[in-house]
């Protein structure tokens, strides 16, 4: 086991394109965070005004690339049958296939993690945090977002066992972003438990109508939002992302224990 | 789409069986993916659109499927596949029969709506509302709506459970009118012919009774309510005029109602309409609600003109809550002309008619009311210079609006300099919700103040209100009843709910709550009753409920109450 954590490592730090696609990403959500704060209305123009009027900020952009790590980590040598080697070696498909793809998933739920945090953070430094939410609640909302992640992560683990070829996993890793993008174009939300973009539900601050009167204003609108997270979607969400890791992980050895590896 | 994705998956669980016999034939390793298809098309499912409880069945048929990805071994294999397809068909049968699946979720909708509430429902407190308690009396009950899909159950209960905050501004509203209408027919019972009121005195009387002066007539409906015809009993010619040929007539004293003391049958009313958080307004109007309890005929003790005491068989004439609508309307409907019209009844009489604390859309959610105050000053000045000395301000049925509209009237009566209408509540937008301090109270605000002009100082002014007066209708009330020269008068209080509301989105209605405070000098919510039910808006002279209100209103059709203001003032 051993062995192949050390390889894995290895290829990761190999991945130097992986690397720079995310540290590119990082510095234009960055870039992009304070520009989006600037030209915020109806709330404070703060990083917390952000996420609750546009949350996606923090995750559509992780969601669009985390096929990239996984295709780099878990099938970026299948083209030069490293994974043959490997098993011609002695080692077991249990171990091989098991610690490629927990550790691709673990890293690549950590890199979308530090993703999501990126514009707020940028936000904080600038904008500051300001008035539109609790602090604490909003980030344990965003660290939740790591339970659907792994679940994404998996799949397309799942996938690369299939396609076995690093940019296909990617353009089907974005296929899968495209098509969820695609339906919610057409007005479906997709907050649902089983969801890839469960993370849609985590970072959905329900706003509500709370105004007061006002001598200037007669009746004066105030955009609130409820940043208090619902224990039973924090645990739903991480019940079930696990299980749908664990099974999509199972299905990929399944696939994978009968490879001709040709 | 539902039903096509279940039927996609037997034909998969069908195709899987296929499959193991041709992976035989034609071995290869390939085939193995297909294994994983039906799981990931119900991932996907599940994913890209809603999940659904009642596909149980069908996500974990698809994913036995994949266990065929671990053993090569037939006899595992094919009970797997059989046991997946038969979790699949079965589950597929469910759907089409039982009439449980795409049922009306009406706890959803109680769980929804309850949860909002507890969350931002500002009056929890004041009122002393035990949310445990009712959670545990109202989600079985919705449950059990659900499970029977009982529209009309589901409907009362929203009515019951808005009753217990005895708050004006708590109601429910079912989104399908005609729906709406039909449960309103079942839910307040059958119409014999008569409704039922409290006198002063604390004798229960009828009125509205079919067939006498001027009272409601079962063939005439009422509103909207336009299918009341289909309510109607069978040979409803010659039972309509039973009880008045018996003897009962607008004032008649009731003594019993099948079996029960009058007392009793109060008691049986166990939902109405719209709240009345004052204990003695609740009282008064639960007894009209009382009338519509029996089932095809009742047994009604009355006493006759000669005094002694007879009872009649009345049946059923259709349902009731036409005659309870017209009963509460012809107590409590004010004189019948435009919003802040006047009316001048006599040479020292003028009336100004508010009904609604509205005076135009663009003025509505803002504070000028400028055109308003404006234009009614300078009708005030000319009655003052007609020699006018008296202003009666008609209140009733005033179903409230705008507070600065109610200070763009008040200011024009006010004695001079500001006063303080109310304060509106800190708001902790963090937390989504107004701010209360260590004692517990809501945290004032800005002050909401106004210039009294003080322009009938030489002159009397009545208000005349009524339980019906609510919100900012309520709060015009209070607001004036502290004027030297106002008189607050009216069969019953006023409403006594005051606190601006919100409204929550249910899938079959909506909910409406006190959802923003205004705040008195102390900090206290401005109007609204405590756990006491006392209102607190000072009514000063209450009209008497006797012979000659019931003759007036039912008989003659006259507005009694406006009658006796008139006769009040005179000098």
């Amino acid at each position: 086991m051993k062995r192949e954590i050390r390889l894995f490592i290895y290829n990761m730090l190999h991945s130097r394109f992986m690397f720079v696609i995310f540290f590119l990403m990082c510095l234009l959500t960055g870039f992009l965070s304070p520009l989006w704060i600037s030209q915020l209305g109806g709330v404070s123009n703060t990083a917390s005004g952000l996420l609750a009027v546009d949350s996606s900020v923090s995750y559509s952009f992780t969601l669009m690339l985390m096929c990239v790590p996984v295709a780099y980590l878990c099938a970026g040598d299948m083209k030069d049958r490293v994974i043959n080697y490997e098993v011609m070696s002695g080692h077991s498909r249990l171990s091989i296939y098991f610690s490629r793809t927990i550790l691709t998933v673990l890293f690549t739920t950590l890199l979308s993690l530090i993703l999501s945090f990126v514009p707020v953070i940028v936000g904080i430094i600038i904008y500051g945090w300001g008035d539109n939410m609790e602090f604490g609640y909003a980030m344990i909302r965003l660290l939740f977002c790591a339970f659907p992640y792994m679940r994404m992560a998996a799949f397309i683990c799942f996938l690369a066992f299939l396609v076995k070829k690093a940019t296909g996993v990617m353009v089907w890793g974005y296929m899968v972003y495209v098509f969820g993008a695609f339906t919610e174009s057409l007005g479906t939300k997709i907050p649902y438990m089983t969801a890839f973009k469960n993370a849609v539900a985590l970072l959905e601050f329900k706003t509500r109508s709370v105004y007061n009167i006002s001598m200037d204003g007669g009746i004066v609108n105030y955009a609130v939002y409820q940043s208090k997270p619902e224990a039973g979607l924090l645990l739903t969400t991480a019940v079930v992302s696990l299980l749908m890791t664990v099974i999509y992980l199972l299905m990929g050895y399944g696939l994978f224990r009968r490879d001709d590896l040709n | 789409m539902d039903k096509i994705f279940a039927l996609i998956e037997l034909i998969l669980s069908a195709g899987i069986l296929l499959l193991i016999r041709l992976e035989k034939k034609r071995p290869s390793t390939r085939w193995r993916i297909l294994y994983a298809v039906p799981f990931v098309l119900a991932a996907a499912v599940a994913g890209f659109i809603p999940w659904d409880k009642y596909y149980i069945g069908v996500y974990a048929g698809a994913l036995l499927f994949t266990f065929c990805l671990f053993t090569e071994n037939d006899r595992i294999r094919i009970p797997i596949v059989c046991c997946g397809g038969l979790l699949i068909g079965g589950t597929l049968l469910f759907i089409m029969l039982s009439p449980l699946y795409g049922a009306d979720d009406y706890l959803a909708d109680f769980e929804k709506g309850f949860r909002e509430m507890k969350d931002y429902y500002v009056l929890a407190e004041e009122k002393e509302i035990d949310w445990d308690v009712l959670y545990a009396k109202y989600r079985p009950q919705f449950e059990e709506a659900t499970k029977q899909r009982d529209e009309v159950r589901n409907i009362k209960l929203w009515m019951q459970f808005a009753n217990e905050f005895y708050d004006g501004h708590v109601g429910y509203s079912f989104g399908d009118s005609a729906a709406f209408e039909n449960a309103l027919y079942r839910i307040f019972g059958n119409d014999y012919g008569l409704a039922l009121m409290k006198m002063s005195d604390g004798s229960y009387v009828a009125v509205n009774v079919e067939g006498c002066g001027e009272a409601y007539a079962v063939t005439e409906g009422i509103d909207d309510f336009d299918k009341f015809r289909d309510t109607l009993a069978d040979d409803i010619e010659n039972k309509r005029y039973i009880i008045k040929n018996a003897g009962i007539k607008n004032g008649t004293i009731i003594t019993s109602w099948d079996g029960l003391s009058i007392e009793e049958l109060v008691s049986k009313a166990d939902v109405m309409m719209a709240n009345m958080p004052d204990a003695e307004n609740e009282a008064f109007f639960r007894t009209m609600y009382a009338a519509g309890y029996g089932g095809e005929e009742v047994v009604i003790g009355f006493i006759d003109e000669d005094g002694s005491e007879k009872t009649v068989k009345a049946p059923r004439l259709g349902a009731y809550i036409c005659r309870l609508m017209s009963t509460m309307k012809k107590i409590d409907e004010g004189v019948f002309i435009s919003n802040l019209d006047w009316q001048k009844l006599d040479d020292k009489t003028a009336l100004l008619r508010i009904y609604s604390m509205a005076y135009d859309l663009k003025s509505y959610s803002g504070s000028d009311y400028r055109e308003m105050t404006d234009t009614l000053r300078e009708q005030i000045l000319a009655y003052k210079v007609e020699g006018v000395n008296d202003i009666i301000i008609d209140l009733r049925r005033n179903s409230g609006g705008s507070p600065f509209m109610v200070m763009g009237v008040a200011q024009l009566f006010a004695p001079l300099g500001e006063h303080t209408d109310c304060y509106n509540a800190v708001i902790n937008k963090k937390r989504a919700a107004y701010e209360r301090g260590e004692d517990g109270k809501y945290i004032k605000g800005e002050a909401i103040t106004y210039m009294g002009e003080d322009l009938w100082a030489d002159g009397r002014i009545v208000l005349l209100v009524n339980a019906e007066t609510v919100s900012a209708g309520d709060e015009m009330t209070y607001l004036m009843s502290s004027f030297p020269n106002v008189t607050i008068m009216g069969y019953t209080k006023t409403n006594s709910s005051c606190q601006a509301v919100s409204q929550i989105e249910l899938n079959k209605g909506s909910l409406s709550y006190s959802a923003v405070p205004s705040l008195t000098e102390d900090a206290e919510p401005l109007i609204d009753t405590y756990a006491d039910h006392k209102g607190r808006v000072p009514i000063d002279v209450v009209i008497p409920i006797n012979e000659e209100v019931i003759a007036a209103v039912f008989d003659r059709g006259e507005d009694y109450q406006l009658d006796y203001v008139k006769e009040w003032l005179q000098p």
